[in-house]
């Protein structure tokens, strides 16, 4: 998946962020988000810094005007190091709204979570960031349609792992930018296939 | 501005690496094996079926004597997903000799796309290429009450559908093995999320809604 995302600083602790799935649309499913994400806590030497995502994920497919809309709450810890540098941990949650699941069974799992840790690389103009995902960690895909390539426990694969790459153009000056001022993540992607690009611009 | 690029491909997964068909004396990997069974040479007979408005031609196999299908009981099998009719070849042997040696007929078919056989496979095609098989053994005096159809994983889709929409023959029995239950289900346990089937895919395949149409021995 390769979405364009815009993200803006409102304050040095909020940045609101909205984005669009250009692999989607190429298979002919709008997928556009928008949320905010909040800094909480600043990192100050070991002590991580902290921060929380929400996010509303909206699809929509071209072929007969279905829709699925996605609430999504992240939350990460960082570290800087390196001047420029930043590394994260944090979970990723989809929340499932809809009550049954096909052919009307009913809906059991209204979570789906996604654990990541990444790097990212910030320089005046460009911010680069690398990612692995486990998205479902808790649930077998044995049975899945999809052959991902993910980790096994107790010889069953679980979930599915993607790696991300994002690049991110600083559209402000460094003194103004608040987004730049925030050190932490907005990697919010999701990823049904074992390897997944990710460029944001 | 939308794209036209389409996953349902994906669930296909032909192989074409093949110059010809060679049943026993395939070396490549088959799905099962089953060496106990052995099919008279005789009896295995390699031919092609036209299909479409383009009259792609699709190859199948049948094994059991060309003149006597009118009263053989046959088995029209319907293979899964995966590479070609060579591939499937020990469930063909195996089918063909349940309760005793060739006791059964067997016909089974290579999809638009799979092995040798023209064309590209879609739902559609799916569902013709089999209507075309059942057809072929129509018109060789196969009767619906000595007609079974036995699919396996992909191929119970079109055992499913031409059972229970109807084709030129209607089978007394029908037999599915690795069912799915449709594409939605598909969608819904690779995402994690209750998504519509067609958020993803053109496929419409619905076993579970179609099966209840049904009223043959299952």
């Amino acid at each position: 998946m390769t979405p364009i995302n815009y993200a803006r600083g409102m304050s040095n602790k909020l940045t609101i962020h909205t984005g669009l799935q250009t692999t989607s649309l190429l298979y002919r499913t709008v997928q556009v988000d928008a949320g905010a994400t909040y800094g909480m806590l600043k990192n100050e030497g070991w002590l991580p810094g902290i921060s929380v995502s929400g996010t509303l994920n909206f699809l929509t497919d071209i072929r007969e005007g279905n829709a699925r809309l996605y609430p999504q709450l992240d939350a990460n810890i960082s570290w800087d190091y390196e001047k420029d540098h930043f590394m994260y941990v944090g979970s990723t949650n989809w929340i499932e709204l809809n009550n049954t699941r096909a052919h009307n069974r009913p809906q059991s799992k209204r979570l789906l979570t996604g654990i990541q840790f990444g790097n990212t690389w910030n320089t005046p103009k460009w911010s680069y960031t690398a990612e692995s995902k486990w998205l479902a960690p808790t649930r077998s895909s044995l049975y899945s349609v999809v052959d991902y390539k993910t980790y096994s426990w107790g010889g069953e694969p679980m979930g599915a792992v993607g790696l991300y790459f994002g690049i991110a153009r600083n559209l402000r000056n460094e003194e103004n930018n608040c987004f730049n001022n925030i050190n932490f993540p907005i990697a919010r992607m999701l990823g049904f296939r074992s390897t997944v690009l990710q460029s944001q611009y | 501005m939308h794209g036209c690029l389409d996953l349902d491909p994906l669930f296909f997964n032909p192989n074409t690496d093949i110059t010809e068909y060679k049943l026993d004396d395939f070396e490549g990997e088959q799905e099962i094996e089953v060496d106990a069974y052995k099919v008279t040479d005789s009896l295995n007979h390699i031919f092609t079926i036209d299909v479409g408005s383009a009259n792609e031609k699709i190859y199948a196999v049948y094994v059991g004597d060309l003149d006597s299908i009118a009263t053989d009981t046959v088995i029209l099998y319907l293979h899964g997903n995966a590479g070609h009719m060579d591939y499937y070849w020990p469930r063909t042997k195996l089918l063909a000799n349940v309760y005793g040696q060739n006791n059964y007929g067997v016909l089974m078919i290579d999809y638009r796309g799979y092995g040798l056989s023209e064309g590209t496979l879609s739902e559609s095609n799916l569902y013709e290429d089999a209507r075309a098989a059942v057809s072929w053994l129509a018109e060789n005096g196969l009767t619906s009450d000595q007609f079974i159809i036995y699919g396996f994983s992909l191929g119970i889709a079109p055992a499913i559908e031409l059972t229970a929409n109807g084709a030129e023959l209607s089978p007394f029995k029908i037999m599915i093995e690795s069912p799915f239950a449709s594409a939605e289900v598909m969608v819904q346990d690779a995402s994690g999320l209750a998504l519509r089937s067609s958020l993803f895919t053109n496929l419409k395949i619905d076993n579970a809604e179609e099966i209840k149409k049904i009223n043959q021995p299952l």
